[in-house]
């Protein structure tokens, strides 16, 4: 991180007047896997095409987030200013009304259409498609931490739309075309940050027979790792690839390509070519989600022919023969 | 008599004022590739355009009260150290009426859900006089623990049955614009109810200055033997003023919410309470005080979150300068409590 | 430096300007202490002598003027600074903490050190008992203080300025609060001290003890020095004549024969953890003055205590005009007519902190209020009009209490219980503190209230006091009433003591 702000102040020095563009972390970078890659996304590009980013981190108190954006949008010194997550279409759209000519983008979320924003989700549901798939496939396999019962589970940090209303349903979607008698547990931990909350919750479902649990969770995904480490069961990472946290455990990672993702906007934002006033989903096919596939513990620890599913499927989904709700 | 104690307040303000400056402007100095740049938006950015201008007025609002709620527990020679919490929960009642006060006169409205925050801040400020009364419990630890608690209590409803699905983030539903504070500086967060604030900085003043009730607090603030023996009913002055501390507690967030967040929102009010304390001590427990002494505390928030935006002033570094100013600005109010006690405003 | 008889401490032309009420304490006052003797300092309340002591022990800067300390010109910026030079006051306010024994409050601040870690008692305590030796002044090193009565923890405050190398000590009206076996002890006491080498200057108000242990005597009036004495010492009238400017001798010739029971005291017990008061059981008529005399230790200050309902008995009955008031609060006491001038006349009395308008009026503010607000201007009049016609030296009555000096304080509290016009005043040493002028003028105030029909109960140390206002006199001894007085005119001092002494099997003094 003090990297970063080294090279930041680097950057904001050599140029004047240069374009600019603020990145508005709803968090700190620190600790943050997706922030992280974002930060380093942003700061390629910023290379790449010699203009100017400032990261300004909003901190864990939320209610301080849309004060802090609207006061980069009052001080019009940035030509775009970006932020994340779903917990700020509503204040995105407020500093976009009080400031008609400030460009915002939202990424990793959808905010209203408006002439000055431009929004960037992920399909999430392709993720959680993946997993489900992949979990499904792992409980019926006869790998040693797999039982016979087929029963996954998957552990949510919090509830939010999103979740409830595509991660949720495309992970149970993607285990029935494992095999349709797949059951699966959802438990909340009501927080990304509490490992002993996920400890528990990870008890609970590999007490009832889960053996493969997606995480969703963030920090609070540590205490189950922790769990299925000690009863030899397996987990699911999401977002970027934590394998080496726990080779033996976590077999898999979906992964949100946020570096990717934002170095696109960005780019697209310097050379004049960001839709302003749509809003895109990127997916599989768009590149901004993946799964690790090259990675040396997952060609170690899972058989062949699982996978090969997975490229198949992967590969369906990404020619949009397979979309998780099947439209 | 009253002039002179003011006028010797405003010097050593100013006084300290301009030292705290210098010393936060060493620290961005010392941490700064560019110090020049961060000093100026850290000194000026607040008053720099009306948007941060608005903001540091509105955001003085919820101290103003805080600080009021500090004044009043000092002036009985109680310390009710737990407007944290009593802001927090009684907010969260507030807000909670107010969801449910749809399609009524803001007129209306906006009074009662006031009068509710009041009700319920000052009802959990004086559950800790009473066990003062009538248990001994020091009221200083009571009302911190008890404070505390009633954030959590806060935090889970709001996080549960409270919850907006759709924020993202834990909140509660936005309370109709119609019962909100009618903005004065857009796009600032600058509302109607500072008007409310100064109002009811006055009223405090007044009470504090020439009613009945103030006389008998801050007869049993300055000594409480003598209180007694001057036949005031000591407890009966100790549970009120908690109670009044606790209801401006109250106010304050839920003034904040009707203006600015027009919603309950996790978090929101964090550090009012524990500031509005060191607004009390540098406003030397005088009401009117309050306003400039919780101004100066909004100007340093918001000088830090612009140069945070404008400069390399990254929040820790800013926190840091905040803490140095607040430091030296408490610490000579507290040393000239100590030396100029006899000077002190407690003449009349 | 060889001059003959050695001037210790000289203060020259000292100008004292209060900031805040602009009161000229001290107008070019003037002091040459002799080494090794007792030097008076007399003055009536306000003359300047505690401010004049203050700058002498950094406790107050001067205006303008010179300090020298054994011929030699000092700068006293703080009390350490004193401290240096040799110089400490002996607190008449006894600032001890009552739950360390006398030793530890003897060492408090300056605790010796072992390996500058623990505390090394040891050594204290044997430094302390060579002083003991030294001075003569002896007292039990490991009691509590809370047990030790007023004149031995004066005791203690000696040895701890002593145990702090203090060569010049200097005394605040010491015997104010103590009886009459007590002063004497002390002034016995203070006599030793100079005997073993201390300079001590001892301020007083009372030109007779003045006269009767001083080497020399400085009179201050309005913050100059009147008056300084060599060798020739003038009388008890020429003192009292320089002091006050005028001289006023008052003999009261009024006695209360008849009258309606006021109130009854029926069998009223206080019991305590080691002690037990009571039972007491006595009555007091209307328009009469009953005297309670006793050591401290007695428990007549409960007693009065427990009257005025800032202490609750364990048993027994208060009847006040035909009413059970025992478990009244002392609020409820207050609206019926009962006033009440407190032991602790600035700790209780009086706050401090606020304005001497507010302090006078905290029995009857109510009477300024309309509607719950107070009227300030009604206030200001009325606290003026007080102040002039009992000569309480204010600049404003806006100005907060602590800028009075100690008389002042006391007259505050007297005179606002007074101006209630209780029906039943109760008094825990009236006068103690105040100077001739005053303690007249609280005696004709007292005098005037029962002569329109109202009672008083007065408990003093000072039995001088009660031998000339009481028309009827309790003795109490070790928590009970054990003779009663009537006819004050065939009473004198020495059968007072006398019933004192005799119930006391371990008297205070020795």
């Amino acid at each position: 991180m003090k990297k970063i702000l080294v090279l930041m102040i680097v950057v904001l020095s050599a140029v004047v007047n240069a374009y600019s563009v603020a990145l508005l972390i709803t968090g700190e970078v620190g600790g943050n896997a997706i922030y992280e890659m974002m930060v380093q996304g942003a700061v390629r590009a910023s290379k790449d095409f010699g203009f100017d980013v400032k990261v300004i981190e909003g901190g864990y108190n939320s209610s301080k987030w849309e004060p802090l954006l609207i006061s980069l949008a009052s001080t019009k010194s940035y030509d775009l200013i970006v932020t994340f997550t779903e917990g700020m279409p509503k204040s995105v759209e407020k500093a976009a009304k009080m400031f008609p000519q400030q460009k915002f983008a939202l990424i990793d979320g959808i905010a209203p259409n408006l002439a000055n924003v431009y929004s960037l989700g992920f399909k999430d549901e392709e993720m959680a498609y993946l997993a489900g798939y992949f979990a499904g496939l792992i409980t019926k396999s006869n790998l040693p931490g797999a039982n016979s019962e087929l029963k996954i589970g998957m552990i949510a940090g919090d509830i939010y739309p999103a979740m409830t209303e595509k991660m949720k349903p495309a992970y149970e979607k993607g285990a029935k075309s494992a095999d349709e008698k797949t059951e699966i547990f959802f438990s909340v931990a009501g927080s990304w940050a509490d490992p002993n909350k996920g400890y528990e919750l990870a008890q609970l479902q590999f007490s009832q027979g889960v053996d493969v649990i997606f995480l969703v969770a963030g920090g609070t995904g540590i205490g189950a790792i922790k769990k299925a480490k000690e009863l030899g069961r397996y987990v699911i990472g999401v977002d970027s690839n934590v394998i080496y946290l726990a080779p033996d455990v976590i077999l898999a990672c979906v992964l949100k390509r946020a570096d990717m993702a934002i170095y696109e906007v960005l780019k697209k934002a310097y050379l004049g070519k960001l839709p302003l006033g749509h809003s895109e989903r990127w997916g599989i096919r768009e590149g901004a989600i993946g799964f690790t596939f090259d990675d040396p513990s997952y060609l170690q620890n899972v058989p062949e022919q699982i996978r090969e599913k997975m490229i198949d499927l992967f590969e369906k989904v990404e020619r949009g023969e397979i979309t998780p709700f099947g439209d | 008599m009253f002039m002179k104690v003011n006028r010797r307040w405003l010097k050593v303000f100013l006084f300290t004022l301009v030292v705290a400056f210098i010393c936060g402007s060493v620290i961005i100095l010392t941490t700064s590739k560019n110090p020049l740049t961060a000093i100026r938006w850290f000194c000026l950015g607040p008053v720099s355009n009306t948007y941060f201008l608005g903001n540091m007025l509105s955001g003085s609002i919820p101290l103003v009260l805080t600080g009021l709620a500090a004044v009043i527990a000092f002036s009985a020679g109680t310390f009710n150290l737990g407007l944290e919490g009593q802001l927090y929960f009684a907010t969260f009642c507030a807000t909670i009426v107010a969801l449910h006060l749809e399609g009524l006169v803001r007129s209306f409205s906006i009074p009662l859900i006031l009068f509710v925050a009041f009700i319920v801040g000052g009802l959990a400020a004086a559950f800790s006089g009473v066990l003062k009364i009538l248990f001994r419990v020091d009221e200083l630890l009571s009302s911190f623990l008890i404070g505390q608690a009633l954030i959590y209590i806060a935090d889970y409803f709001l996080n549960g049955p409270f919850r907006d699905p759709f924020a993202g983030l834990s909140a509660s539903k936005y309370i109709s614009g119609s019962m909100m504070f009618s903005k004065i500086l857009p796009p600032s967060d600058l509302h109607s109810g500072v008007f409310v604030a100064i109002a009811i900085s006055v009223v405090v003043y007044f009470v504090l200055r020439f009613s009945n009730l103030g006389y008998q607090i801050k007869v049993t603030g300055s000594n409480h033997d003598f209180a007694h023996y001057g036949g005031i009913k000591v407890h009966w002055v100790w549970l009120v003023a908690l109670f009044l501390s606790g209801g401006m507690a109250g106010l304050g967030g839920t003034i904040d919410v009707l203006g600015v967040h027009g919603r309950m929102m996790k978090g929101f009010s964090f550090g009012y309470g524990f500031n509005g304390i060191a607004v009390a001590l540098i406003a030397r427990n005088n009401p009117i005080s309050v306003i400039p002494s919780a101004l100066l505390f909004s100007y340093l928030e918001v000088g830090a979150q612009v140069s945070s935006i404008m400069a390399d002033v990254t929040p820790e570094v800013s926190k840091i300068v905040q803490a140095t100013i607040f430091y030296l600005i408490t610490a000579e109010s507290l040393a000239d409590f100590l030396i100029g006690k006899k000077v002190a405003a407690h003449g009349r | 430096m060889a001059t003959k008889v050695e001037n210790c401490v000289e203060m020259k032309e000292i100008y004292k300007t209060f900031l805040l009420n602009q009161t000229k304490a001290l107008k070019g006052a003037n002091l040459c202490v002799k080494k090794g003797a007792i030097h008076t300092l007399l003055g009536e309340n306000g003359a300047g002598k505690t401010t004049l002591m203050r700058i002498l022990c950094g406790l107050e800067k001067m205006d303008s003027g010179r300090i020298f300390v054994n011929g030699r010109h000092v700068i006293i910026r703080n009390q350490h600074d004193a401290l240096n030079h040799g110089i400490a006051m002996v607190h008449q306010n006894l600032s001890l903490i009552e739950d360390f024994t006398a030793l530890e409050n003897i060492v408090l601040q300056r605790t010796p050190l072992k390996f500058g870690v623990f505390v090394d008692l040891d050594q204290a305590r044997k430094k302390i008992e060579r002083l003991m030796e030294n001075s003569g002044i002896f007292v039990d090193l490991d009691r509590k203080v809370a047990g030790l009565s007023v004149a031995e923890r004066q005791k203690v405050e000696i040895l701890r300025v002593l145990y702090l190398e203090a060569e010049i000590l200097i005394f605040d009206e010491p015997t104010s609060y103590l009886n009459e076996i007590e002063s004497d002890q002390f002034l016995r006491t203070i006599r030793k001290l100079r005997d073993s080498g201390k300079t001590v200057i001892f301020i007083t108000h009372n030109a007779q003890d003045a006269l009767s242990v001083s080497d020399q005597i400085t009179v201050l009036r309005n913050g100059t020095t009147v008056y300084s004495s060599e060798d020739n010492n003038p009388s008890l009238a020429e003192l009292t004549k320089m002091m006050a400017g005028e001289t006023q001798i008052f003999r009261r010739q009024n006695v209360h024969e008849s009258g309606k029971n006021l109130i009854s005291i029926e069998n009223v017990v206080l019991r305590e953890k080691k002690r037990v008061i009571g039972p007491v059981s006595f009555q007091i008529r209307e328009g009469e003055i009953l005297g309670i005399a006793g050591f401290d230790s007695s428990g007549a200050v409960e007693l009065m205590e427990i009257l005025a309902g800032t202490r609750r008995p364990s048993d027994g009955k208060i009847i006040f005009l035909k009413k059970d008031i025992t478990f009244q609060s002392i609020s409820e006491r207050r609206k019926i007519g009962i006033g009440y001038i407190p032991q602790k006349k600035i700790q209780v009395g009086l706050s401090t902190k606020l304005s001497v308008a507010y302090n006078l009026i905290v029995n009857n503010y109510k009477k300024f209020s309309r509607a719950g607000w107070l009227n300030h201007r009604k206030i200001e009049e009325w606290s003026n009009q007080l102040a002039r016609e009992y000569e309480i030296k204010i600049s404003s009555v806006w100005q907060p209490a602590d800028t009075l000096s100690g008389g002042n304080m006391h007259r505050v509290v007297i005179v606002r219980e007074l101006k209630s016009k209780p029906k039943l005043l109760i008094a825990c040493n009236p006068t103690a503190g105040l100077d001739m002028k005053s303690t007249d003028f609280v005696h004709r105030s007292f005098l005037e209230l029962c002569n329109q029909g109202s009672s008083i109960l007065i408990y003093s140390n000072d039995l001088d006091e009660i031998l000339k206002i009481c028309d009827r006199i309790l003795v109490m001894s070790k928590g009970r009433l054990v003779r009663e007085f009537k006819n004050t005119y065939t009473l004198t001092k020495d059968r007072l003591i006398e019933a004192m002494l005799v119930h006391e099997s371990k008297p205070a003094l020795a």
